[in-house]
């Protein structure tokens, strides 16, 4: 199988040389994109268990203080 | 004069109680650190990069994994004329030759088979084999160090080359995870483990700019990167994965993990098998602790995107909270057990404190890896529940509503027409067992062999929990590393169970 979109490779090096980036391809720009938005959603996961873990605490003081 | 000491003593056993807390503490702020991943990593200095790559294996016996593993390399997403295994073969008495051979035929010039006559020094000794032919001429980009049993995804590779592009970068890592299918329950504990200690941990250590180490499975470099190393691979050591990564940062090149870049290993199932994995693995980071002495705290304050950042005071902390957990435990317990018998009425508080900081600290952690990657946790959730043990479950329980649970223990004697038992019984043991956990994941270990023995150590192992199983290799490292123990390399046998879930 050969994968090579968009001629990749043969950036290779010139990606090595400052100021001579080739233009990043659709593909590339996707998955780039949609990891940072999953890292992005990390820290709405923290928050939930954050106050979930608030949630506790007050439970704790509320009913078992 | 003799009330102040006492009054001194007290506060000092009681901060050295609370100071149990500090590698759970030190976890939770490594698991806040990764929640601003989204913010600080690596991405924006990324690019398509497809580096002429050579993958490079170590194998002794592999004959079971090793066709697999090259069959998924080759069907990764990357250019066929840009990519070459080089398994060497660390003078095999198993089927791996063949193997390797048969692959080598099947995929012609881009399956490479070396041959070491003289084997069993070590993965590190292998892999500088392999490296002096493979640095011998300048096709070589890049190099991918793994393991026999380790299974690629299609777009693993690729997705690593990617960080690559930035020429600051010497190495990239990748999420490595347990695929033993189907499994049971160790397996399932180490599965939930790298979730922490991969997907969550290496998270908060790219936003810190510093990593302890690039996994063994899986690291990929530039040529650059290992010229600079002065192309070979330490040996002196257990940890060759850990020095390289450090002597990659203290040179000036920066380290990235990428936790979209996924790979399946196979881990052992039984106590012993992990037992002389984690102890290999633990020997090896007393010897890097010793080793960089001079380097720990050296350069506190340090400025981001200013160097390395392993002297720092962040990183040294991680470092030190991890690597002294044991001690941590038993001196908690240790003075815990000297307040109680002292007749201190700062016992309980001291136990209160430190527990409630562990509570918080393990509700944390535990939710917020379960949600880093669901899919895993889906398979694993029980055991990261129990990833500290029942009895230490239960005394977090105990410590955050102390009243409701009393009476519930008394309703439940009550009901069993049983004596309540005294608080003077079961305190001193609730005070040692932080401490004497360690004891019993050692027995753990030592019950399994035998058919009655791996029910008992599957038990224990439960009880005191897998963390502390752990922490138990830890301890025992440190003895073994105390006695200039021989450095033997015990292989954590593969047999091929390795499956990608679809």
């Amino acid at each position: 199988m050969t994968f090579d979109p968009d001629g990749q490779r043969e950036h290779w090096v010139a990606q090595r040389e400052p100021g001579m980036l080739p233009r990043q391809p659709r593909m590339f720009r996707n998955e780039v994109r949609t990891a940072v938005r999953y890292e992005r959603g990390l820290v709405m996961k923290a928050f939930v268990v954050l106050a979930v873990l608030a949630v506790i605490v007050l439970l704790r003081l509320r009913y078992s203080a | 004069m003799t009330h102040w000491l006492i009054d001194v003593t007290e506060w000092l056993l009681f901060a050295v109680v609370v100071a149990g807390a500090a590698p759970e503490l030190a976890g939770a702020g490594q698991f806040l650190l990764a929640a601003g991943h989204g913010w600080r990593n690596h991405y924006d200095e990324c690019a398509p990069a497809f580096p002429r790559t050579a993958v490079l294996i170590p194998a002794w016996n592999e004959g079971a994994v090793i066709g697999a593993s090259i069959d998924r390399l080759m069907a990764a997403q990357y250019p066929v004329g840009s990519l070459r295994v080089y398994v060497v073969d660390d003078a095999s008495t198993d089927d791996t030759p063949a193997a390797v051979r048969a692959k080598g035929e099947q995929y012609p010039g881009r399956v490479v088979h070396l041959r070491r006559d003289e084997g069993g020094q070590g993965k590190a000794h292998t892999l500088n084999h392999g490296l002096a032919v493979i640095l011998g001429d300048d096709w070589m980009e890049a190099l991918l160090v793994t393991d026999a049993d380790v299974i690629f995804e299609p777009a693993t590779l690729r997705t690593m080359t990617r960080h690559l592009a930035d020429p600051t970068v010497g190495a990239v890592t990748c999420y490595i995870k347990e695929g033993s299918r189907p499994g049971n329950y160790l397996t399932r504990f180490i599965g939930y483990e790298y979730i922490t200690a991969q997907a969550g941990a290496r998270r908060g250590q790219n936003v810190l700019g510093t990593l302890p180490c690039l996994a063994g499975g899986a690291q990929l470099h530039s040529r650059a990167n290992l010229l600079a190393l002065g192309g070979r691979i330490d040996t002196t050591s257990l940890a060759e994965d850990t020095f390289t990564t450090f002597e990659t940062q203290l040179r000036g090149h920066r380290v990235v993990f990428e936790p979209h870049a996924v790979c399946w290993a196979e881990e052992p199932d039984t106590i012993g098998g992990l037992w002389k994995q984690r102890l290999r693995w633990a020997r090896g980071n007393v010897q890097v602790t010793s080793c960089y002495r001079r380097l720990w705290f050296r350069q506190p304050f340090r400025r981001r995107g200013s160097g390395h950042g392993l002297g720092g005071a962040t990183f040294g902390t991680l470092w030190f909270c991890l690597f002294l957990q044991p001690v941590f435990m038993i001196t908690s317990s240790v003075s815990l057990l000297t307040l109680y018998f002292a007749g201190s009425p700062e016992v309980w508080p001291a136990f209160r404190a430190l527990w409630i900081a562990n509570a918080a600290a393990y509700l944390f952690i535990t939710g917020f890896t379960l949600l880093i990657d669901p899919a895993t946790a889906r398979r694993t959730w029980r055991q990261a529940v129990l990833f500290p043990g029942v009895v230490n479950v239960a005394i977090i329980a105990y410590t955050c509503f102390p009243r409701p649970l009393h009476a519930a223990l008394d309703d439940l004697f009550a009901a069993a027409h049983l004596a309540v038992p005294h608080a003077a019984w079961i305190m001193p043991f609730i005070y040692a067992w932080l401490g004497a956990s360690l004891a019993i994941a050692y027995l753990a270990k030592r019950a399994e062999p035998g058919r009655a023995g791996r029910r008992l150590s599957t038990a224990l192992v439960y009880v005191v929990g897998y963390g502390t199983l752990l922490c138990a290799c830890t301890f025992a490292a440190y003895v073994k590393e105390l006695r200039r123990a021989e450095m033997s390399w015990d292989k954590t046998e593969k047999t091929g169970k390795v499956t990608i879930p679809t």
